[in-house]
């Protein structure tokens, strides 16, 4: 009873502060005979063969339990049945005799007292009596047995005394626990994301700077005889994008040199949900048919149109016990609730939309399952409203002035109705011509897209996905000359086209072995039959192909007929792979396409090419072509080259006609507000970029002024674009979208004094195209925050508490947790005021309350002390 | 891994019922008990308390950077609290060529000591199981900093760690045993340019009960520590090797190491030779010398 006293009161002697653990293994040839009589001891009276010990009991993920075992003389231990299926998170059924729990795969598992068996689904054991006793309402059972009851490994550690229990799957408490955290990550992370995404940064409407586009290309070895340039200037005027371009050819013989002039204007008003857009100039025209015209455009589609088509609502349907939470990614979208029959709502996205639904069974048990739901990108939110207007003169010669107005609704968030109307005018007089559009979605299964102007054009695109992986698509249009897609059918009174996909996925049978994929790298399957004709001539040209994906490229069959071409039947096929292995491995980068093709009368196409990426800003090709009606082979050689802000892209070409070079060099360059010059081998007209100085606030004013010390090689990421500060401390950063929410942020990891942190943790703006907008990075002093909780008496522990720290201005708040001590650190705690408070989950477990209730402080911008430290947190009892 | 890293704790065994905690008055090498309390019940139980894994066990810092960083990483099924602090120390050896590494709070007057101006980010926090954590070693050296290099060790001790509170709801009796674990890890911090080198002070080849056994005496040229390897070939008559030898070893004042041949295979000549190569430490990390090789006869 005295050691009972010992260990209860955790005052263990000497030699026992030293660990039993440590000793314990030392005598682990008379353990059998230590155990019960030195390190156990006798809680209650109980028969000769057993004696009682305390052990411990640890699981991964769940806190240790300690509980009273039985030990017989030869040393095996019988383990409390009901306390640790509890512990276990089991919610065994029991009726005095038998104790059930549910199993692995389905099956029931039943522990009988009375008749001394352990089911598991078909399987009866009969148990020894040494292996079950019955006492004191609990139920003990030798450890093996218990191992198989729980379908998991029980191992003990003499050392330590304790009991390890692990299992392949989780068992129901610890699924709890880790649902548990894996929900509370996500969910906190997920209001962070909300937060950014909320929509409150204002646009700034600048006007200055540019960006210059400029292309030079030459054909043939004479510079002054088929040399012409273009270029484009690109301005931000009043938050808008102003571009001005031209051509010029410098032929001698041209008489007017300057042609494809461009005057353009275009502006998005991010926030506004009446008109979004404005264009002016010369635009391409955005309803059913696409129009050059030198007119006017507005709307209110957005500039960046959100992937968010419509909610729906996900219910599974599971039997008793069974919990579920639905993903999209790494999204939490929701999870089941005890008595919530509402469901989960899925945000439907254009194209696929992969929703992960894990099911959690009550003996631990986790399935996963996909759906995908499937959404045509033109389906619009539920109840949203669009529109588009434009009006203007015809480019070129297919009208004289054109004008349109467009309207469509998401009417529900499976389907969006809309229509129209175009008036054209030219020579032959004006027409107005209305016409209906469609799109719909059943959710998994099928979609489709409508398009109707009568007289015009008739077109309707159904996808069909029996399952995941496989895809059938079908697209039937009937069109007028002057509508519809380009053919390389001749114009006649009306043509149509038709066309069948059959998309497969093929995988790796689940359970074969991991080698296998490797051996049979078919990753895709592709079958197409089309055909095209015209009202007056039939049937013109009919095509069925079958494609084989690889891991290293494609091959495809192709049968096709041209009624027109001089090659009626012609059976090819055509490869195309990337070399793999040591190739790929060097980052040459091979790419060979081969294509063969012939009819009964032999060959009639032979082309073989490839490509080399030597080097990643070089590009090599070269390729061989033969046809039959062509009998003089081709060969092409060509290099391209991104250098020193340039693009240059050199080919030459024999065959018929005769040997050409063709030479293009073009680039871009735009300013920034720190007078650096950015040079792109790509456009950079109608991006945005972001320039400033990254540099420790020492003042605490919030900007860069004389006294600030700049932060040379501070890494930023803006946009998702990296950028790292020059010596000066300076960056600048250009290709990001205009208009859109963008994020600025310093990566900590490398700022070079980890206590430095940014004063904000990420600055938003909204970038203006063609303009790099200021914006300075101020770094501030970070301190570390330490204080202690203390439990007053009848606390057990101050250790493992949660505290919530909460920035008083800006409301944002953090957690933290004491350590074993009561102790609390954290660092990197920015200037502010800020609240520290104990969760309130931590009060409900202890039963207590803290004095003070609260703490405000201040974590200084200035001094040298690195630590805040704050005065103790002392908990009591609450008195109910 | 740093070899004297590895062997910092390991020979300072702990007298029995001694704790940390009951030692508050050693003020210096107190650390080291601790860590050797710690190293001793690790490796008694050994499955069950194994400490948190720490890489890179050696952090090489300059003075251009000032920054370096270690990743902390939880194997154990429950949380681990982690407190990082710095002390001063660097492997001596004994008479019989035993290398410890003796801690200190604060270094000895004279020695080109780093401690002082280290700090660690975060300096505590808990490792969930399977949690990774980087930790960022931040050099705040004084403005009159001499070239040269200086020393110091990262002591990274881990306590088993207390479940969240609300998960620690139990009525039951417990026994709450409460193992600490203090992994040590190296940090050199160079400034300018730094050189090293070794001399041979003495070299020993005698016949003992226990076989050949040889000593070799060492001590550093430079201003750095001299990081490298030892091979020892044990040569009979006709110079045949017949036995060899290798290990790591770090020079930081000077050292005595000592090697036992079996007696049997008839060497009568050691032939040894020590090279800075140490590509487990990052071999960009190594100042390079000049390999110092010599032959010793049996006396």
């Amino acid at each position: 009873m005295h050691r009972r006293r010992w260990l209860l009161r955790g005052r263990l002697p000497a030699v026992a502060a030293l660990g039993i653990r440590a000793l314990v293994p030392l005598l682990a040839g008379s353990m059998v005979a230590l155990l019960p009589q030195r390190l156990l001891h006798a809680q209650v009276p109980v028969p000769p063969v057993f004696e009682e010990g305390i052990v411990e009991v640890v699981a991964e993920r769940l806190a240790p339990i300690t509980v009273i075992v039985l030990v017989d003389s030869s040393g095996t231990m019988l383990l409390p049945v009901q306390q640790l299926l509890r512990h276990f998170g089991y919610v065994p059924r029991t009726d005095g005799e038998t104790t059930a729990i549910p199993g692995l795969d389905g099956v029931r598992v039943v522990l009988d007292t009375r008749a001394g068996t352990l089911t598991i689904g078909p399987v009866v054991e009969n148990l020894a009596p040494a292996e079950i006793i019955a006492r004191g309402g609990e139920v003990y059972l030798r450890a093996d047995r218990l191992a198989a009851m729980l379908e998991a490994e029980l191992s003990f550690h003499a050392a330590s005394l304790t009991w390890i229990v692990t299992r392949r799957t989780a068992l129901p408490a610890q699924q709890r626990v880790i649902a548990e955290q894996r929900r509370a990550m996500l969910l906190a992370h997920q209001r962070h994301a909300v937060a950014e995404a909320h929509d409150s940064v204002r646009y700034l409407a600048k006007t200055g700077a540019g960006v210059l586009d400029w292309e030079v290309s030459t054909v043939g070895l004479d510079p002054g005889s088929r040399t012409s340039a273009r270029t484009r200037l690109s301005s931000a005027v009043l938050g808008g994008d102003l571009a001005v371009g031209f051509g010029l050819d410098m032929d001698r013989i041209t008489s007017n040199p300057f042609r494809d002039g461009v005057l353009r204007y275009h502006r998005v008003f991010p926030r506004s949900r009446l008109v979004s857009q404005v264009r002016a100039g010369n635009i391409t025209t955005s309803g059913v048919f696409s129009r050059f015209v030198r007119g006017v455009e507005l709307g209110n589609r957005p500039f960046h149109p959100g992937t968010v088509t419509g909610d729906i609502v996900l219910r599974p349907d599971l039997p008793t016990g069974w919990e579920y939470e639905v993903f999209q990614g790494n999204h939490l979208l929701g999870f089941s609730e005890p008595g919530d029959r509402d469901g989960v709502s899925i945000p439907l996205r254009s194209g696929t939309t992969p929703v992960q639904v894990r099911l959690l069974g009550p003996a631990g048990e986790e399935v996963v399952t996909t759906l995908l739901y499937q959404a045509p990108v033109s389906l619009l939110p539920r109840h949203r409203f669009e529109y588009v207007v434009a009006a203007g003169r015809c480019e070129g010669r297919t009208c004289e002035t054109f004008a349109h107005a467009d309207a469509r609704l998401g009417a529900t968030s499976f389907l969006t109705v809309g229509g129209g109307v175009e008036y054209v005018a030219d020579s032959a007089g004006s027409r107005a011509r209305p016409y209906a559009v469609s799109s719909f979605t059943t959710g998994t299964d099928l979609t489709g897209e409508l398009q109707v102007m009568p007289d015009a054009l008739s077109s309707a695109t159904l996808g069909l996905y029996p399952r995941d992986g496989s895809v059938l698509r079908a697209r039937a249009s009937r069109s007028r000359p002057g509508f519809g897609a380009v053919s390389v059918v001749p114009a006649g009174l009306a043509r149509w086209d038709t066309e069948l996909t059959w998309d497969e996925r093929i995988r790796r049978a689940p359970g074969s072995p991991a080698g296998f994929a490797g051996r049979l790298p078919i990753h895709s399957l592709r079958l197409t039959a089309g055909a095209m004709g015209s009202d007056d001539r039939g049937l013109e040209r009919w095509r069925a192909t079958a494609g084989v994906g690889m891991r290293a490229g494609f091959t495809e069959l192709r049968y096709e007929h041209e009624r027109l071409a001089h090659r009626p039947h012609l059976l090819g096929v055509r490869t195309s792979f990337v070399a793999a292995g040591a190739a790929r491995a060097r980052a040459i980068r091979p790419l060979i396409n081969l294509t063969i093709a012939g009819d009964g009368h032999g060959f009639r196409i032979f082309e073989f090419g490839g490509s080399l990426q030597p080097a990643p800003a070089h590009v090599l090709s070269a390729g061989f072509s033969w046809s039959h009606e062509n009998r003089r082979p081709g060969i092409s050689l060509g290099w391209i080259a991104r250098t020193g802000g340039t693009m240059s892209t050199v080919r030459a070409t024999t065959g018929r006609p005769g040997a050409t070079t063709a030479i293009t060099v073009s680039g871009s360059t735009a300013n920034d507000p720190l007078g650096n010059f950015t040079t792109r081998a790509s456009t950079l007209s109608g991006y945005a970029g972001i320039a400033g100085v990254v540099y420790v606030d020492q003042d605490g004013d919030g900007t860069f002024s004389e006294g600030d010390d700049v932060v040379p090689g501070a890494a930023l990421v803006a946009g998702g674009i990296p950028v790292v500060a020059d010596s000066l401390g300076r960056f600048s950063v250009w290709g990001i979208q205009p208009y859109a929410v963008t994020a600025l942020a310093v990566d900590s990891a490398r700022i070079p004094d980890p206590s430095w942190a940014s004063a904000v943790p990420v600055i938003r703006v909204r970038p203006v195209p063609n303009h790099a907008l200021r914006v300075d990075v101020p770094l501030v002093r970070t301190r570390e925050l330490i204080g202690t909780v203390i439990a007053g008496t009848g606390i057990p522990t101050a250790g493992g508490i949660a505290l919530l720290i909460t920035d008083v201005e800006s409301g944002e708040s953090a957690s933290a947790r004491t350590f074993s001590d009561g102790q609390f650190y954290i660092s990197r705690v920015r200037p502010g005021r800020y609240r520290l408070e104990i969760a309130p989950s931590s009060l409900d477990a202890l039963r207590a309350r803290p004095e003070p209730a609260s703490l405000e402080f201040v974590v200084p911008a200035t001094g040298d002390n690195p630590v805040v430290e704050l005065p103790p947190v002392r908990l009591v009892p609450t008195t109910s | 891994m740093h070899e004297d890293a590895m062997r910092a704790v390991a020979p300072e065994a702990p007298e029995a019922g001694d704790t940390p905690a009951l030692r508050p008055a050693a003020r210096r090498r107190t650390r080291l008990a601790a860590a050797g309390t710690v190293v001793m019940l690790t490796a008694l139980s050994a499955v069950w308390a194994r400490a948190v894994s720490v890489s890179p066990m050696s952090i090489f810092m300059d003075h251009t950077t000032r920054t370096g960083t270690i990743t902390l990483y939880n194997p154990n099924p429950l949380p681990e609290e982690i407190d990082i602090t710095f002390a001063f120390g660097y492997p001596v050896s004994d008479s019989a060529g035993d290398v410890s590494v003796p801690l200190y709070e604060q270094a000895p007057d004279g020695e080109p000591s780093a401690t002082e101006w280290l700090r660690a980010f975060p300096r505590r926090l808990v490792l969930e199981p399977g949690q990774q954590q980087v930790v960022r070693i931040l050099a705040q050296p004084p403005a009159d900093l001499p070239d040269g290099e200086f020393w110091s060790r990262i002591l990274i001790t881990a306590t088993g760690g207390r479940p969240p509170v609300e998960q620690q709801v139990q009525q039951d009796v417990r026994v709450a045993i409460t193992m600490r674990t203090i992994v040590v890890a190296s940090l050199n911090y160079r400034k300018g340019r730094v050189t090293t080198g070794l001399d041979v002070t003495d070299a020993d080849l005698v016949r003992t009960d226990g076989g050949l056994q040889f000593t070799l005496d060492v001590s550093r040229r430079g201003e750095a520590a001299w990081l490298g390897r030892i091979r020892v070939q044990a040569l009979d008559a006709s110079d045949r090797v017949v036995a060899e030898q290798e290990d790591v070893i770090s020079v930081y004042r000077s050292l005595r190491r000592r090697f036992v041949f079996p007696d049997a295979d008839g060497a009568v000549r050691i032939r040894y030779a020590l090279e800075t190569e140490r590509p487990e430490l990052g071999q960009s990390n190594i100042i390079t010398a000049p390999t110092v090789t010599g032959t010793t006869d049996l006396r």
